[in-house]
């Protein structure tokens, strides 16, 4: 790769999402670093911890075996299945944690860990699949002849368990830094502080970004200590490359057991994924005082009349940063998968965006852009696109970076013998090997852009967004119109993967 | 190949120009914690008799308020901000005290009690919120709560509700207390809400308008709220009464909306001229006839009936300057009180 | 006479173990060179190190009179070392979303060649392994046999100087390894073509190979 292109890129990226970072650390007051309440703290830390264990827990649980039952076995409405899945892990957490919440009065820290494991186990499930589909199929089969299904499962287990654990690091790190589910939760029952909730209060209470900053470590920290490895051990999983001698695995028949397993499938999916969906139509229909459809009718359409600009700026600003992080993605996530001096540094500063708490990450853009040099930049939408791009610009770098592993280095090789210079391999051999990833990358990307609050709150130009327009007609209940806009934007979110599974014949070809 | 270049080439050029687009620069940007249901109507209205370009930010409710003074705050450099229109005060008193507004003495502001102006004219309160109990009349008689004692009351165990005191109207009204009840007294009422909590006894809710939905909706029997949120869960037909707590002790607490102009604002003519608009009896008056139901600080202003004039009940006498400066402190000691 | 390679004392480490070993080997311009040695004795790291793939700790190279490595500084890129590769496997490192005529012809843009001409080029060369049927089809779509031809295919429309070949008789069956062996003959003669081939079976090379190299251990033992 060329040197040139990859400082380029890295320059791109360290300007848009390590600079706010960056700028927010030259905020901390050392006086607050070291009146920090440790104690207190690790009290708060613990507790985080152990809601993140219980949300890790569930989703591996869940997760794991329909990852599993997803890429290896012929479930009934499996195609169905593959899309559905991933809905719990698109929803924005706290209209997945308002739609459950509709249907039980279950409180409480467990609780809190269960509707987190349920919105993240989408993530273990992913992984498992993609794990799964990768394993040669001469080694399932030569544990098969040596000892059946049992022996072959084993064997599966043993090469999708690092993956699984891994995927399950990351539900650990989504859930931590969590407070409004956490937070919103408990709002019936015992209260369950989190540390996250330190840290916003610090910030929300005194307008303190200093102290906010500094009692952010601990996290941060935690964070990075879970993704980091997880991230190393899901790139180094000895499973297969794309292409080359790889025997892909055949369909297990489940026999019996597949009536079975597939109406338990589509419970989870039922229960997680659909459920939510309906509560929302339902309220939006009338919800208790009486549902009608026409009602729901007319719900929708009032609220795209409404929330036209805002929903028109969510998907002006998720696109612009999807597009925006294509180049920067597919250059430095490349090289990072290609590089073994700078792996561990490299990944932990890629990651760097995504393990601190999205209110500082805000903070950070607005000490960073909001100077009279870069005026005209901060009071135009592309300061919104530069937001979302440097928030969610790690995904899509570690996702093109474990495809990369995945890809044989000799087809790039030959490219480069072929007299081939780096930009020429990146754009005629690398890009289009990765399109599938890429295409998943930028899918990502728009997803949480779409859905993207907590950053976007100091930024102006980012509050224009539907999404904030929910949050803020949500204050008087939710009433038609607010389940209404909340449907439109789960639309628009889920709209992409729906497109990608009805046109794609491999599923998950976009995933890591 | 080519032609595929040359529609991406094209896409982008668009995405360009629609982003580029979107930073067309107004006449006046506003930043408005009051809710966007409300004020957008009012503000759309000022807009087209005035024919200015308004561009304004609303904040979003889980960050009621101090989204926007931070902004105001950091945007110190370079400001961008016209007018601060808060929905409450001790965050624009804590922004006044930092030197961070400019001093405007409005005609509008002239009727304005004494008590609602900051002496330097850096800031106004107008059109306030009440803080009351909402109780639901299926599960509890009204008669039997008056007072704020009344949420540890055992009879309501697991029944009561009232947001965290850790932001918004609710820090401020725990604040307040601190300085209306003899000394000691709030922080040991604090410390009961803390381990009632936790045992599950009582509700701490993740806002006022969530109390309001807990109680409607018959999960809690009665909890402190707001009046905006009070009075549209009793437009949507909730079994809920209000009820003013305190009368004949220390008062039920209002707290005004207040508008200001940070120091350095861009466009202070402009400025200027909103906030007359906005401190006028119409736009009061306009503010009680809502959904929110803001009860004028005025008592010249016409309201329906259903909104309470000052002589009706029993306010809360307290300083809006001193409870303001305390805000910091008092925050920053409710945090490491709910948050272990 | 300048040599088509001249490698002196190379060394290459993979996570601590030397993998070559003060290895030095000298390859005339237009000969056959034949490569052989134990598994793991490093005979594809020498060809990836040859080629530039294969960052060194120690060394030199030159090709064709020119200075390509020099010590860890790649004095050379890869692509313009003028040298083709062969990767060991059926069919490895063929780019799978290219079809075969698409492959060559990308081949072919590396080097220059004007648009125009390259269809009708690529074809030549895809005739010259016996695909030009199967032009349209992808790496995945063809037998091993095809994607090694594939590969090989690809390796001589670079028009290099020396081609490595890392066992590329392998996936053939004999009367088409008989065949490619005398069409590399063909080519070595009339373009003074170089090869470097890595193999454990030196006798498919028959009375071609011109010099025969032994490596164990990382070190070149006879030569």
């Amino acid at each position: 790769m060329s040197r040139g292109l990859v400082a380029f890129a890295a320059l791109a990226f360290a300007f848009v999402a390590l600079g706010p970072i960056a700028a927010m650390a030259s905020r901390v007051d050392v006086a607050d670093l070291a009146a920090l309440d440790l104690a207190r703290g690790a009290g708060l830390l613990w507790r985080t911890a152990q809601l993140g264990l219980g949300a890790a827990a569930i989703a591996l649980l869940v997760g794991a075996p329909m990852g599993w039952l997803l890429a290896r076995a012929q479930l009934v409405g499996a195609q169905a299945l593959r899309a559905l899945v991933l809905v719990p892990l698109l929803l924005p957490p706290l209209v997945l944690a308002m739609a459950c919440m509709g249907w039980t009065s279950w409180r409480g820290g467990l609780a809190t860990a269960a509707i987190m494991g349920v919105g993240t186990y989408p993530l273990v499930a992913l992984y498992v699949a993609r794990a799964a589909e990768r394993i040669d199929g001469r080694r399932s089969d030569a544990a098969r002849l040596a000892g059946g299904l049992a022996a072959m499962a084993r064997v599966e287990w043993e090469l999708v368990r690092p993956v699984a654990l891994a995927s399950a690091g990351f539900a650990f790190a989504f859930a931590v830094n969590d407070f409004a589910v956490v937070d919103y939760v408990s709002s019936l029952g015992p209260k369950y502080p989190v540390y996250a909730d330190d840290i916003f209060a610090s910030w929300r209470s005194g307008n303190d970004t200093s102290k906010a900053v500094a009692s952010a470590w601990p996290l941060v920290a935690l964070t990075l200590l879970v993704v980091v490895p997880a991230l190393l051990v899901v790139r180094r999983s000895p499973l297969f490359s794309y292409e080359g001698d790889f025997r892909p695995p055949s369909r297990v028949e489940l026999g019996a057991w597949r009536w079975p397993l597939s109406i338990l499938a589509w419970a989870v999916v039922g229960a997680t994924a659909l459920a939510p969906l309906l509560r929302l139509a339902f309220e939006a229909g009338g919800g208790a005082r009486g549902f009608e459809p026409a009602t729901l009718g007319r719900s929708l359409v009032a609220a795209l009349a409404n929330g036209r600009p805002n929903l028109q700026a969510s998907l002006l600003h998720a696109v612009g940063a999807a597009c925006l992080c294509v180049p920067v993605a597919l250059v430095l996530g490349h090289a990072l998968a290609r590089s073994r001096r700078w792996l561990v540094f490299g990944t932990a500063l890629v990651v760097l965006p995504l393990c601190v708490p999205p209110i500082l990450f805000g903070v950070g853009n607005l000490a960073l852009w909001n100077r009279p040099e870069t005026a005209a930049l901060y009071d135009s939408a592309w300061m919104a696109v530069l937001l979302q791009a440097g928030r969610y610009a790690p995904l899509f770098v570690l996702g093109v970076a474990a495809a990369t592993a995945a890809t044989d280095q000799r087809i790039e090789d030959s490219a480069r013998l072929a007299g081939a210079g780096p930009a020429r391999t990146l754009c005629g051999i690398v890009a289009p090997l990765l399109a599938s990833p890429l295409a998943g990358g930028a899918m990502v990307v728009f997803v949480f852009a779409l859905r993207e609050l907590d950053a976007a709150i100091l930024v102006p130009a980012a509050n224009g967004t539907a999404l904030f327009r929910l949050y803020n007609a949500v204050h008087f209940g939710r009433d038609e119109m607010v389940a209404a806009l909340a449907l439109w934007i789960c639309f628009f979110v889920l709209l992409p993967g729906a497109v990608w599974s009805l046109h794609s014949r491999r599923n998950m070809g976009a995933l890591p | 190949m080519r032609s595929l270049h040359h529609r991406l080439a094209a896409l982008c050029a668009t995405l360009g120009l629609a982003l580029a687009s979107c930073g067309s620069d107004p006449d006046l940007v506003v930043y408005c914690s009051l809710d966007q249901e409300f004020a957008e109507p009012l503000i759309r209205e000022y807009q087209e008799r005035s024919g200015l370009d308004i561009r304004v930010e609303y904040d979003v409710e889980a960050n009621k308020n101090v989204g926007l003074a931070l902004r105001v705050r950091e945007e110190v450099a370079r400001p961008r901000c016209d007018v601060f229109w808060s929905n409450e005060f001790a965050m624009v008193v804590a922004l006044a005290e930092d030197g961070l507004l400019e001093a405007y003495e409005s005609p509008s502001a002239a009727s304005l009690p004494a008590e609602m102006k900051d002496p330097d004219h850096r800031w106004h309160g107008f059109a306030a919120r009440g803080r009351v109990f909402i109780v639901n009349t299926n599960l509890v008689d009204p008669g039997q709560i008056d007072s704020w004692d009344d949420l540890l009351d055992p009879r309501h165990a697991g029944k009561v509700a009232m947001a965290r005191p850790l932001a918004g109207t609710t820090l401020t009204h725990m604040a307040a207390l601190h300085e209306v009840l003899p000394p000691g007294e709030a922080r040991r009422f604090l410390e009961s809400v803390d381990r009632l909590s936790r045992e599950g006894r009582l509700n701490l809710a993740n806002g006022n308008a969530h109390v309001m939905r807990l109680v409607s909706e018959g999960q809690c029997a009665f909890g402190w709220t707001d009046t905006d949120d009070f009075h549209v869960a009793l437009e949507k037909g909730a079994p809920v009464q209000a009820v003013y707590p305190d009368q004949g002790g220390i008062g039920t607490m209002l707290i005004p909306n207040t508008i200001c102009i940070p120091a350095g604002a861009p466009r202070t003519e402009a400025a200027r001229r909103f906030i007359d608009w906005a401190l006028s009896e119409e736009v009061e008056a306009r503010l009680a006839a809502s959904r929110s139901a803001q009860i004028p600080v005025r008592p010249s202003v016409a309201r329906p009936a259903h909104v309470k004039a000052p002589g009706e009940f029993q306010p809360m006498r307290y300083d809006l300057r001193t409870v303001g400066l305390s805000i910091r402190a008092r925050a920053a000691e409710f945090q490491e009180l709910f948050l272990k | 006479m300048t040599h088509a390679i001249e490698a002196v004392g190379l060394v290459v480490e993979h996570g601590g173990r030397r993998v070559l070993d003060q290895a030095s080997l000298r390859v005339e311009r237009g000969a056959w060179c034949v490569v052989v040695g134990p598994s793991g004795s490093g005979k594809t790291t020498l060809l990836r190190a040859l080629a530039g793939l294969q960052p060194l700790v120690a060394g030199r190279i030159e090709v064709c009179g020119r200075l390509a490595s020099d010590g860890a500084r790649l004095v050379l890129p890869p692509e313009r070392r003028g040298i083709g590769l062969v990767f060991q496997g059926g069919g490895a490192g063929l780019w799978p979303h290219l079809r075969a005529q698409a492959t060559i012809e990308f081949v072919l843009a590396c080097r220059g060649v004007p648009r125009k001409q390259r269809a009708a080029t690529a074809l030549r060369w895809l005739e010259l392994v016996e695909l030009g049927p199967l032009a349209a089809r992808k790496p995945g779509e063809l037998s091993g046999g095809e994607a090694q031809r594939l590969a090989l295919a690809r390796a001589l429309a670079g028009e290099p100087a020396v081609l490595l070949l890392d066992e590329p008789l392998g996936p053939l069956d004999a009367p088409l390894r008989a065949e490619l062996v005398a069409r590399l003959e063909a080519l070595r003669r009339e373009r003074e073509l170089t090869l470097v081939h890595v193999t454990h079976d030196p006798a498919e090379v028959g009375a071609h190979g011109t010099a025969l190299v032994r490596l164990e251990h990382g070190a070149v033992v006879a030569a």
